[in-house]
Parts: structure tokens; sequence; C-alpha cells
């Protein structure tokens, strides 16, 4: 999967649903996908970071993308998954309700998320894509993984 | 090429010859020029200039020709004064010309040097007086940071250069408001005043400076504050590829791994009966040897070999566990380094350090064969590298205050290794002024990280454990705070990535003594496996002492201290629900508590006791970071994650949710 | 006694001006170089007391310039000649071993001053 070439002007990605939305994550980062398991939890983690998982002898990190969106929380049934994905060398996990497809979306098809969406809907996305007679929300990868020091720091400081 | 083979052998043989050198100048300098020595460092140099000048090295073999006449005008009684300096330079710029010969580039220049040990060896020695420059640029002043480093280079001609505010690579940056400054060491300070005068310059002041570093420099602010570089060659040296082994650790490698052969051999033989078995089961009439004794007895024959099989296998896995175990260990020790390794290095540090200081400072080491896994030892010499020179700079007094406090003028640096337990203690420490518990309490609540209040409730303990606050370890803190400040949460946090821990003890106007635990392989520790509100956890057995049952009613509270009396003596219980924000299990009749050793005994609060084992240690990654009272994870034997949580932090956790709860 | 001088520069006319800046103050100008390959071949054949070396040049700028003679004749005395914006240039240049620095456009007073310190 890694270091596969994307055709220029296509984007390829893993689309996945979350609580009535798709999202796209750019297969490139996309490590593999697994079924929910039972996570470890951490203490004193932000919320939406769930806990730890084992994936064949690696301990990394689970994050709940709901949580992260600040959407309401679901039940979990058996079409949940997590997506391991590889940024910067890091590995984590996000929960997704469903993986749905791979696809490639035509570059020309996409627009950047403020000509549809509000500001604060905006923060993790990376683009708008029109397929078929929706949307998909593209997830900007960095933005979700951004490392919650700065929301620790500040608790501590507050302490 | 015949340079291309030749060169690893120069570089390893360089290498040796550079070591060797340097601990003859550090012996030569405490001892004097005793003849033994210097004919041994004369073949050092000499054997070196020979190598060097065979692949064409000019500078090194130029450096080294140098040094012999030095050292032959030494034998021949030239005294010695400021050899000692001037050598242990040259051994530096040996150095970078060795690094420049493995790595390429040509920035390292002798001509200095040569010059110097020329005028040495001519009589002309150096009495260098200190001096403090300091140089103001006029507002117009084209390409500041240019004219800054031509000034700076011009100095170097007439002086030795010792500490740069701002430091130079910032000025080549572009980093550069009007003025800067420079510590230096001249024969004639009073002359760079005019040397330095000149267009661009607006003013120049040029002030002897005291012995003492204790007095403060002209704060340019914190970053302005000339570091001593990082020693680069301590992080380089500790990192290795390549690893020396035993021969005879190689020879048990080799029978394990023949075992592992037989007990393949064995668990290929089962499969085969069980093969066999199972058709015998289909069809006992097959069997080799049958005779017509009746299908019962065919059968009871089927079950009793089937048993037989059963029973092989089973003592085939006794056996294999216990060879791979062996194996395990044996691998695992050949990782290990004596931590000479690293405390080699630091006779020199502590040298330059305590000179740049003003201080005098005696150097002791201890355990130096303790080993360690090289891992560990890579990444320790960060975090020892930051305490000595914090010993040095705030810890240690000048001779002048410590013979006024009737201590001898030589300050003593300690740095000792030995093996407790499941682990490695690794200790630094000084008898110098010792921690000022008032000024740290003073400047957390400067700092808003505690009321007035707290700051005046805390034992002496927890007020020395405020140093490690990451709001207190900043810059800025260090010039308020005379004491420790600067990374210490960075310490902190190097030693508990490698599973460990800091302590640290002082006495006001005594000292003070820092331990570092680590354990004695990264990779697998002896655990304790408990339940604590409904989760799983790994308790680090170094350091557990026992586990007792106390009932309820013998537990006492205030707020969220809790004691109870163990054998006479007041033991503290810090829940570890409340620690890790778990669910407190109501009306528990009965406490459970491990307790731990280490300074404090302390019990911890836990649900359930699971058993013991060895568990492999694996890090929680670079996204989740430093998890306050976690050190790590590992995998249980079902396949899930369970956390390593980390005794000492726990306690400290509950400490500060007190605290919390007073504050504002 | 006055001191030998190469001047080097792409420029014909920054050239001429250099030249006569320092026949003006006495000083004796015994080569010039219109590029940095031509001013370390000339500098081993004329080892000038003091090089003014512009810092853009065709083939072979003048940091590399610097450094070729240096290694050279590590004694070299050369002080750069630079246009405005071009700090970063002249810093490595100094930290190749170049002694001191003019920024164009100069008064002549500066660069005399510059090669008189160079010369101390």
């Amino acid at each position: 999967m890694q270091g596969q070439k994307e055709d220029r002007g296509e984007q390829h990605l893993v689309v996945v649903r979350l609580d009535r939305e798709r999202y796209g994550v750019p297969i490139e980062h996309v490590h593999e996908i697994i079924r929910m398991q039972e996570v470890t939890r951490v203490p004193r983690a932000p919320n939406f970071v769930e806990g730890v998982i084992n994936l064949r002898g690696q301990v990394i990190p689970v994050i709940d993308l709901r949580r992260r969106f600040g959407l309401q929380t679901g039940e979990r049934d058996g079409a949940c998954r997590i997506v391991v994905v590889e940024m910067n060398g890091a590995r984590v996990g996000l929960v997704v309700d469903a993986v749905l497809e791979v696809m490639r979306i035509p570059e020309s098809a996409t627009v950047p998320p403020e000509e549809i969406l509000t500001a604060s809907q905006v923060a993790f996305l990376k683009g708008v894509a029109k397929h078929g007679d929706g949307l998909i929300l593209l997830l900007d990868l960095q933005r979700v993984l951004e490392v919650h020091e700065q929301q620790a720091l500040a608790e501590l400081k507050t302490a | 090429m015949q340079l291309e083979r030749l060169l690893p052998v120069f570089l390893s043989e360089a290498d040796e010859h550079l070591q060797q050198l340097e601990q003859g100048v550090l012996t030569l300098e405490r001892r004097g020029p005793d003849p033994e020595l210097v004919g041994a460092l004369f073949r050092s140099a000499h054997t070196l200039k020979g190598s060097a000048g065979a692949l064409g090295f000019g500078r090194i073999a130029q450096l080294t020709h140098a040094m012999e006449e030095a050292l032959e005008a030494l034998r021949t009684g030239r005294p010695a004064d400021g050899l000692a300096d001037l050598l242990l330079e040259c051994v530096d710029a040996l150095r970078a010309l060795r690094h420049e010969v493995a790595d390429g580039g040509e920035r390292t220049e002798v001509a200095q040097l040569l010059r110097r040990l020329e005028e040495w060896k001519q009589g002309r020695a150096e009495a260098l007086h200190p001096a403090d420059v300091w140089v103001r640029l006029r507002e117009d002043c084209p390409m500041r940071a240019a004219r800054a480093l031509a000034l700076l280079r011009l100095l170097r001609e007439h002086a030795r250069v010792e500490e740069v505010a701002p430091p130079e690579e910032a000025m080549a940056r572009g980093n550069l408001g009007l003025e800067f400054t420079a510590r230096v060491r001249a024969r004639n300070p009073e002359s760079l005043q005019e040397l330095l005068a000149g267009p661009d310059v607006e003013a120049v002041r040029v002030m002897p400076a005291a012995e003492s570093r204790d007095e403060r420099w002209l704060d340019l602010g914190p970053q302005a504050r000339g570091k001593l570089p990082d020693d680069p060659e301590l992080t380089r040296r500790a990192s290795l590829r390549t690893v020396r082994v035993d021969v005879e650790r190689l020879d048990r490698l080799m029978n394990l791994v023949g075992e592992l052969v037989v007990d393949r051999i064995r668990f290929q033989q089962i499969a085969q009966r069980l093969k066999d078995a199972r058709l015998l089961g289909a069809s006992p009439e097959k069997s080799p040897g049958h005779t017509d004794r009746g299908p019962q007895k065919s059968r009871s024959d089927f079950w009793d070999g089937l048993d037989g099989v059963a029973e092989e296998l089973a003592e085939a896995t006794t056996h294999l566990g216990r060879v791979t175990s062996d194996l395990q260990a044996e691998v695992l020790k050949a990782r290990m380094l004596p931590i000479e390794h690293l405390f080699s290095r630091f006779p020199r540090y502590v040298r330059d350090l305590a000179q740049r200081a003003g201080k005098r400072v005696e150097l002791v080491l201890e355990g130096q064969d303790t080993e360690l896994d090289r891992s560990v030892i890579e990444q320790i010499g960060g975090p020892l590298m930051h305490l000595v020179r914090n010993a040095i700079d705030h810890g240690i007094e000048s001779p002048g205050e410590r013979e006024r406090a009737g201590k001898p003028a030589a300050g003593r640096l300690r740095l000792a290794a030995f093996q407790e337990e499941e682990g490695i203690v690794v200790v630094v420490e000084d008898d110098g002024r010792g921690i000022d518990t008032d000024r740290v309490r003073q400047r957390a609540v400067a700092l808003g990280i505690l009321s007035a209040e707290a700051a005046g409730r805390l034992s002496e303990e927890e007020a020395v454990e405020l140093i490690f606050h990451p709001g207190l370890s900043t810059a800025q803190a260090v010039t308020e705070v005379s004491g420790r400040g600067v990374g210490m949460d960075a310490v902190r946090a190097g030693v508990q990535a490698l599973g460990g821990s800091v302590e640290v003890e002082t006495r006001r106007g005594q000292g003070t003594r820092f331990l570092l635990r680590l354990p004695l392989t990264l990779a697998i520790v002896r655990a304790l496996l408990v339940s604590c509100g409904g989760e799983r956890y790994a308790l680090p057995l170094a350091g557990v002492q026992e586990i007792v049952e106390v009932p309820a009613e013998r537990v006492h509270r205030f707020g969220t201290h809790r004691t109870t009396l163990l054998r006479g003596g007041v033991l503290p219980v810090v829940s570890v629900h409340e620690a890790l924000e778990l669910p407190v299990p109501e009306g528990a009749d009965r406490l459970l508590c491990v307790v731990t050793g280490g300074r404090r005994r302390v019990g911890l609060w836990v649900d359930r006791v699971l058993g013991e084992g060895e568990v492999v240690v694996k890090p929680l990654g670079a996204y989740l970071g430093q998890v306050p009272g976690v050190s790590g994870a590992t995998i249980l034997g079902d396949g899930r994650v369970a956390l390593i949580l980390e005794p000492a932090a726990l306690v400290r956790l509950a400490v500060r949710e007190e605290e919390l709860a007073h504050v504002g | 006694m006055s001191a030998r001088v190469m001047v080097v520069d792409d420029a014909l006319f920054m050239r001429a001006m250099i030249r006569e800046a320092l026949a003006n103050s006495g000083f004796q100008v015994v080569a010039e170089a219109s590029n940095g390959e031509e001013a370390v071949a000339r500098y081993q054949e004329v080892r000038p007391d003091v090089v003014t070396m512009d810092i853009t040049m065709p083939q072979m700028d003048g940091v590399q310039a610097v450094r070729e003679i240096l290694r050279q004749d590590p004694s070299a005395r050369i002080v750069m000649v630079s246009a405005m914006g071009q700090q970063a240039l002249v810093v490595e240049a100094i930290q190749a071993g170049a002694r001191d620095f003019v920024v164009k456009p100069f008064d002549q007073a500066r660069l005399v001053e510059a090669i008189r310190r160079a010369l101390r």
C-alpha cells in the first residue's frame, strides 16, 4: 500500500462512515483495517483517546473519531472497525462506524471545505468531494493526529 | 583502492591513540611530568603521526609532529605550565580532524595550535588572564552578524575565546542584536580594547573577570547565555553499531541452538506419532503387531499410545521452554556493556566544566564494570551530563566559599553505578551547597504553579520534587533560582522513558544526591500483575517488599491522605484508583496493599493481585507521549495490553491531587 | 614599503575603482583577477600581502576562492567585498577564513581602513 503513486488529478481513498457522513482517508497512510477489539484504557488521556491495543506485538494508541470530531457517540455494532494509519513514523488506530469502500476521486470533483461547510466543521478536513448523490469529506490526517500536547500542557498549567 | 581498505583500521587505531593521549594528558596534569608517562604520550603521538603521514593526512601529521616536539621539550626539562591545556586542545583538534577524515570536510585549522605549541616550546609560557569582552556595534553597521563574527575571528588570534553570548551558531544564522560578549583568556587583556575598536564598532569594554563564575554575567537574556556545547564525543561513542561478544558466550549460544535442534527433531517425531495414532484410531487392525485380541484390547492400546505421546509432548515443551529462556537471557546479556563505556568520558568533561566555572572539582568514579543494556547506556548519557553540569555550575561552590564554610577547597563529585535487585542504580552526588528549597518554593509560587499556602505546606521532600516540574525548568527560572532548573523535567522524562525513575536527596550546605534507577535490560522486567478498577496493570517487582491485607477500619483518612499502621510504623496508603482516575470500589472491608520501598515505604491500594511473571516492556509511543504514572505497556498472555505502572509517579500524582484540592 | 594588493572582481569598472582608491592611499596593486579560479592561480604566482575578493563571480565564487587560497597559504589575508543582502555568504567567507569585509557601495576610507587592519 505504501509507495503507491497517485495518478495525477486523482485521490485514492478509503471511505469510512461516521454518524451518517462519509469520510475519505488517503490510502497511502492506511496501514491496515482490523475489527474492533477490547481496548486498554489509558488514564488521564484526552477523552477522544480510547486507549491502546495490541497490534501483532506492537502497542498502538486508538482514537475514537466520533469523540475527536465532537460527534455524539453511538452504538457500536459488528460493522465497527479500527483503521490503522501511519504518519510520521507513528501508528494510530481510528475507530469508525464502518468501512465502506476504496475508491479514486478525481481532483476535479474536489473543492476546498470552506465552500460548503462552516468554519468549525472545517477543522479536520482538507477538502470535500462530490460523489454520486452525496459528499465525501476528505480528512486532513495531520490535523486529526495533531499531538494533543497543547491540551495536556494546558491542563498541567491550570493544576 | 588501498586507502579504502586501510581507512577503517586507521580510524579505529586513531580513536585508541586519541583516548590514550587524552587520559595521559589528564594524568600528566594531576601527577606532573613523569618520564615514563611522557614517553608513552610521545609514542602515541608518534605512531599516529606515522599512519597519518603514510595516508596523506597532512594536518594530522603536522599537529602530532608539533606535539611530539613539545613533549620532547618537556622531557628535557621545559617547565610544563600551560602545556596540559594546550595538548588537550590539540587532542580536540585531532578528534575533529579524525572525523573529517571519515565524513569529509575541511574546516578544522591547525595553524593557531601549531603557533602556540611553538611558542610554548620556546619558553614563552602562556600566563593567561580571564576577561569579559563586551562589544556594542553601531546602529548603522551593515551585516551585524558578519561584523561580529569577523571581530571574533580577530579576537581569536590574540586570545583564547571560551564562551560567546549569543552563541556563534546563532550569530551565523543572523540572530544578533547590537551587542555581544565573550569570555576570554589573554596574555594582555587591555590590549584587546584597542584591537577591536574600528569602524562599525560603537564601544568596546574589556573587564578583567573574577576567577569565580558565580557572579552573574551581563544578562542578555536566557538564550544569550553561551552554553557549553554538548559533548558530541560522548553521544557518538555510546552509539556503536557493533558489539564485542565473549567467545564463551558465543559457545553457550551455540550449545543452546544445538538443543533447539534436538527439540525440533523431538517435535517432528511426536507429530509423526500423532499422525500414526490417528490412523490407528481409525483402523486399529492396521496396527503393526496387531494380533487378534479383539477390538476392545486394540482400542486400549490406542489410548495408551496416545497417553504416551501426550507425556512426551509435555516433556518436550518444558524442555523447549527452558532452552528458549536461556537463549533469551544469553542474547540479552550480549547486549550489555560496562558503564565504564560512558563514565570514561567524564574526567575530561568535568575538568573542562570545572575550569570554565572557576571551581575545583574532584571526580570519583565507582562501579565502572556494572553492566547495562547498550540502549540504556546510550540514553542516560544526556541526563547524566545535565546533572553533572548542574552540579558543577550550581551545586559546588567556589573554592573561596567552600573554605569559608569549612569545606575542602575542591568539591567532590561522585558518579557511581551498582546493581540492586531488579535493576541498576546510577548515583550523581556532590558535596556542594544543596538545593535551596525556599527559593524553589518562591519560584513555584511566582510562576503560578502553586498557591503560597500550598507551597508553604509542602514537606521538604515535596518541595525538592518541584525542581522536576516542567513549569519550573525554563531558562528564565534558572537565573532566579540559583540552583537546578534547566532541563530537570527532561532528565526525568528521559529516564522514565527507559522504564526507570529519578530520586533526589539534598541537604542545605552539605550537598545533593541524584539516584537514577534503571532496569537491567530494556526489554524484560519482572512484575506483579494486579487488578484495579476493573483493569489489569503490571507493577515492577523491583521495590515491592510485601503484600498486606488491611481491614478497612484500620485505615485512617485525612482528606485524600490515607495511612495505616504496619508493625508499629506509619504506612502511607495511596489509592491507585484515585491516582489513575478509576472508580473507587465502595464498601471494601479490606484493602489490599502492595508495599513498595525505595526511599519511603508506601502502600499502593489495589483490588486484587493476579500473579507474578516476566513481562516484555513495550513503549507507548510518541503519540501518547508521557502518561503520568505509567512507564510503558506489556502484552499479556491473552493478547490484551496491560499498562505498566510506575509506583513513584503514582505517589506523586496522589500528592499533587491533594494540592490541587487546596489551590484556589 | 607599501603593501602589495591583489584585486579580484568580475566587473572591470569595480576593479578600476578599487585600484584607484588603493593607489591613492599608497598601496601597490600587483595583480587583478576576474573570477575565483584566476584569483587562486594568480595568488600563487604573485603572493600579495592582501587580497580584495568579490563574493559573486563566475567560475568559482569568492567563498570557494577564499577556501582554496587559504588551503595553500594559511596565512593569506583576504578582505571580502560584498553587495547588500549577502550576509549569509559573508558569514561563510569569514568562517572559511576571510579577515574582514566591506559592503558596497563603500567609501574609499572604509576600504582602505579594512586593508590596513588586515595587514596588522
